[in-house]
């Protein structure tokens, strides 16, 4: 979980306007007419984790995707751990393992990267398409129609071209060579760009699955049929279940966990907690409902409002349990010293991409465009050097550098140091509750950093506005939203005065500081420690 | 937040007083300022501070020499009389039966490949040690060679996942994570797992292998770069002076101690502990980064040159981060996969890291720090007997049955070889040790019940062992 994004343009109805690549069957769909948002939404089981290393065994790998999917529909569904009944029976909730390779047949029968698709090679152009198919892409058919011809010609001058190496030495000056690379270089210069993104297919002649003894894929015991959870409400399946029959079962009326599931998460990102605490654990071990009446009627709202998480967000942010206070009080402490039952709020520290979006929000400098690709903010530069392939990163210069945190490009082995300092999940694997943790290297970023360097600058260009006896008032509430007490004016009074103090004796450590050729950089640099501080307080950090 | 959910609670203003009065409260800004402040002294608040291990440790901090690409043991350590003498010929086919190697296809007339180098005894324990490594012999008395370490994956990305997290798959928490999870830390300015790195290129998967997976993030890594600045934003934007960063620290300490103070909520005290040990850092990490302070001898024992990113000078900066109370290190030496071209390779990289993994042993000892210091030296699996490739270019594929690593110092038995492999290195025969067993040993040193440190998540406990794992109890002192 994490932030997202509600509202903007309604879905595109009507045929796709995107074409489909690398299907290896005819039909797939499960439905019958999707839109392309339905395709594009099937990428959130096909993101798993690939294995493309030199010598890998695919099989394995598909296997290891096939069980990612299986443990993460029981996590993010059901809030069971299914996954603990992949090499013996559950030891706890009533789910067999023969009934866990129910679950992983609706999963085995999707087309991936196996062991009759070719191998992952590194030419001029690489062949990640045909690991990655089958892949959604949005181009006019005229650019697909294009860069594949322009593909397989590089692809058979290559072959050409390492022909040529095998049967003699050639010559250093040899054009045939050197003029074959250049025509290549030249095509995949010329090769139209087309966005595209992973999507699942059903095969059209499903895969056998076998129950794996002991986990092992290598050990296959009795053949399993795709079928749900006898402890649960029942199957309704037809002759052959599909993967769309499962999803009807998780959101039929009948089911009694995917509702309380989905609510019990979104209250626990306003709460800090979820009603039922183990949020990823609704089986015999996890803990009980705080508050099961709220849970159910929060759950039986969902389905009623036609699942929409939109409404259930609304309706939880209009509560008075929401809207308390979250002041500690005394009289709470011995009763409900974890604060379980709600009598206040929890002060709650804001997700790594919200952390990002007050500081672009309070400086002025956000762009709030909705959509599109992904966006690079400023990093510190050694940041791409873990990773194995040499990857660049070039800080946005345009409106994309001050874009919301939850657009920044995600690179797993890279990913941007300010998000995963402030507890980004690393999306390895599902992650149902973040950590919030309260570290060194948080307040390193938040003081040093570059991209937040520039937001203490814009804040101050912003604060240097307001009328001179008001801003210390106005800055508490851009950045905190309420007044300052006195105390607290007093301490930014004073921060105020022995910087104006330091900064005239060094007025270079102004220019510097105030970045903008400012009229009065010592006033503006002044302000810039101002806006620097409140930024950094705990609270600016903080859900209230 | 499972970990910490406690701490989010409320704290009342009588609390605040009580607590924190005589805690974070009023460790004045003349500490803040100072040099360094006792680990103890610092609020409990920390996620790091440090706590107690399950029984009394061997050994207080962890440096593993990682050898990204898999070390040839057959070259190194592990002597074959045998294979250099059938060298050349094809391996009895009971060895291939059944086998399955990466690039498989390959491997259908692969021969037998005998060690370019000869072997030596060295130390009053005799143990033989390839030519390539002469300064590791001569310190191979505080050595436990283990000839007999095993995994289970045949491919670099999820071996050296398994090797750091016990688990082939991305998103488990690493060694020195759970560490650090376990432990906390000592080091007073500095984080408590620190990577270091030299080669051409990162090892792969880059941070998920030292990851803190679905730990919080605080036992993460934090990766040092090369230079005055080895962690991400340790240096000031320019114009922010060290007096302009005291002065701001100042307010912020102020305004959090007032919110505090308001609200009752014990995660700002936390939050004005990080600030400070974060201003600590700034110069506790700048100074740890600069060597000149060490004395010629010392560098040249090493072969380290300042401003170099060298396995050389990070074994040197690891040494100086476990005096610093740093609890892991971990270092990375790329690259040793040497399908092609070993004889080259290996002497290359063989040539890089003896002497300054050798030197680092010698130095912790002579500053008395090897008894509490454990050095665990190994790649992610070893590599075949048989050979890839021509004479021209030969090399070794990778071998995942057999291979040797090295633990010494505190609570290990030096001089002295565990486990023990058939006459052509094929098969382990005697002590197997697999990765599980290893990371047993090394939590068990640290003070540590590999089956009592564990973690909650998706429903389940959580071990860096998964439900394996015994300690290895030859290797013990």
């Amino acid at each position: 979980m994490g932030p997202t994004r509600f509202g903007g343009p309604p879905p595109q109805t009507g045929p796709p306007r995107s074409h489909l690549w690398g299907a290896h069957h005819s039909g797939g769909y499960l439905l019958d007419r999707p839109r392309t948002d339905q395709i594009v939404a099937t990428g959130f089981n096909r993101n798993t984790l690939l294995q493309i290393e030199a010598g890998t065994d695919r099989e394995q790998y598909r296997v290891e995707i096939v069980y990612d999917r299986v443990d993460t529909m029981g996590t993010v569904f059901l809030g069971l751990s299914v996954g603990c009944a992949r090499c013996h029976d559950h030891k706890f909730d009533p789910i067999s393992q023969r009934e866990y390779f129910g679950l992983y047949a609706f999963f085995n029968s999707t087309d991936d990267w196996d062991d009759s698709r070719p191998r992952f090679r590194q030419r001029s152009i690489n062949n990640l398409h045909e690991v990655h198919a089958p892949l959604l892409e949005f181009g006019s058919p005229d650019e697909i129609a294009r860069r594949d011809a322009i593909r397989a010609q590089v692809e058979a001058l290559e072959d050409e071209l390492a022909a040529y190496r095998r049967s003699a030495k050639p010559a250093k000056d040899d054009l045939g060579l050197a003029e074959r690379q250049r025509l290549i270089d030249q095509l995949v210069r010329s090769m139209p760009r087309i966005d595209s993104t992973m999507v699942m297919r059903e095969l059209d002649e499903p895969r056998e699955t076998f129950l794996h003894v002991s986990g092992n894929f290598l050990s296959p015991g009795e053949r399993v049929e795709p079928g749900a959870l006898a402890a649960m409400h029942p199957f309704a399946g037809r002759q052959e279940p599909n993967r769309l029959d499962l999803a009807r079962w998780l959101v039929d009326r009948e089911n009694p966990l995917t509702a309380r599931v989905a609510v019990n998460r979104i209250w626990q990102e306003y709460f800090g907690l979820g009603i039922v605490e183990t949020e990823n654990d609704f089986g015999t071990q996890g803990s009980a409902p705080t508050h099961p009446e709220l849970l159910d009627w929060l759950a039986v709202e969902f389905m009623e409002r036609g699942w929409s998480r939109k409404a259930i967000h609304r309706l939880i942010l209009n509560s008075a349990a929401y809207r308390q206070a979250s002041r500690a009080r005394p009289e709470l402490e011995e009763r409900d010293p974890r604060n379980r039952l709600l009598a206040r709020q929890n002060r709650l520290r804001l997700d790594a991409e919200i952390v990002r979006d007050v500081g672009l929000s309070v400086s002025g400098l956000l762009t709030p465009t909705i959509g599109g690709p992904g966006a690079y903010p400023p990093q510190p530069e050694p940041a791409m050097l873990a990773s194995q392939l040499k990857k660049t990163w070039e800080p946005s210069e345009d409106e994309g550098r001050y874009r919301r945190g939850m657009y920044t490009f995600f690179w797993r082995v890279t990913p941007h140091p300010a998000l995963m300092v402030f507890d980004r999940p690393d999306s390895n694997i599902a992650c149902t509750r973040r950590t919030r943790s309260n570290t060194p290297l948080q307040a390193l970023t938040l003081l040093n950093d570059a991209a937040f360097h520039e937001f203490y600058q814009a804040f101050a260009r912003r604060l240097i506005e307001v009328p001179r006896d008001e801003r210390i008032g106005r800055a508490f509430e851009f950045a905190v939203s309420r007044r300052p007490e006195a105390r607290e004016a007093a301490v930014i009074e004073r921060l105020l005065a022995n910087e104006r103090d330091a900064l005239q004796t060094k007025p270079r450590d102004a220019r510097l500081l105030a970045a903008d050729g400012a009229e009065d950089p010592i006033e503006l640099a002044a302000w810039t420690s101002v806006a620097r501080t409140l930024m950094n307080t705990d609270e600016f950090i903080v859900r209230e | 937040m499972n970990l910490k959910s406690h701490k989010l609670l409320a704290r009342t203003r009588r609390h605040f007083f009580r607590e924190c009065g005589v805690g974070v409260g009023r460790i004045a800004l003349a500490s803040l300022l100072a040099e360094s402040v006792p680990a103890a002294s610092r609020a409990d608040a920390s996620p790091l501070a440090p706590r107690k291990p399950h029984f009394d440790p061997k050994a207080k901090s962890v440096i593993y020499l990682f050898m990204a690409g898999a070390p040839s043991q057959l070259d190194l350590f592990d002597e074959k009389p045998k294979l250099n003498e059938l060298d050349g010929q094809a391996p009895p086919p009971s060895l291939m039966k059944g086998k399955r190697f990466a690039f498989m296809e390959r491997m259908s007339d692969a021969k037998l490949f005998g060690s370019p180098w000869k072997f030596k005894s060295y130390g009053e324990s005799g143990t033989r040690v390839s030519d390539l490594l002469p300064n590791i012999g001569a310190v191979v008395d505080e050595i436990a060679v283990i000839k007999s370490l095993r995994t289970e994956n045949f491919n670099h990305a999820p071996a050296k996942i398994f090797a750091h997290t016990g688990s082939v798959i991305a998103g488990r928490p690493s060694l020195g994570a759970w560490v650090t999870y376990g432990l906390g830390s000592e080091a007073n300015d500095l984080p408590g797992f620190v990577v270091l790195q030299s080669g051409p290129r990162g090892p792969r998967n880059g941070p998920i292998i030292w990851g803190s997976g679905f730990l919080p993030s605080t036992y993460q890594a934090t990766p040092f770069m090369p230079g005055p600045e080895p962690i991400f934003n340790l240096k000031s934007q320019p114009g922010v002076t060290h007096e302009r960063q005291g002065r701001t620290l100042q307010a912020i300490r102020e305004l959090n101690e007032m919110r505090l103070d308001e609200t009752g909520d014990r995660e700002i005290a936390t939050r004005i502990s990080s600030y400070e040990m974060a201003y600590r850092m700034q110069t506790g990490g700048t100074e740890l980064m600069d060597l000149a302070g060490e004395t010629d001898a010392t560098l040249e024992m090493y072969g380290a040159k300042p401003g170099e990113a060298s396995f050389a000078n990070n074994c040197l900066l690891a040494r100086r981060l476990v005096e610093r109370g740093v609890r892991c290190v971990q270092l990375y030496h790329t690259e040793w996969d040497h399908h092609q071209n070993l004889i080259k390779g290996h002497r290359k990289s063989a040539g890089e890291i003896d002497r300054p993994a050798a030197a680092l042993i010698r130095d912790l000892k002579q500053r008395g720090l090897l008894d509490e210091t454990l050095v665990v030296w190994s790649g992610e699996f070893g590599r075949t007997p048989m050979a890839e490739g021509g004479m021209a270019t030969i090399g070794r594929n990778h071998h995942i049955d057999a291979y040797t690593g090295w633990m010494a110092g505190g609570g290990v038995k030096g001089g002295q070889t565990v486990g023990a492999t058939d006459e052509l290195g094929f098969h382990i025969v005697e002590d197997e040790v697999h990765v599980h067993d290893l990371h047993a040993t090394i939590l068990h040193l640290m003070g540590l019940d590999h089956e009592r440190l564990t973690f909650r998540f998706q429903g389940r406990e959580f071990r860096l062992t998964d439900v394996a794992g015994r300690v290895v109890e030859k290797a013990l002192a």
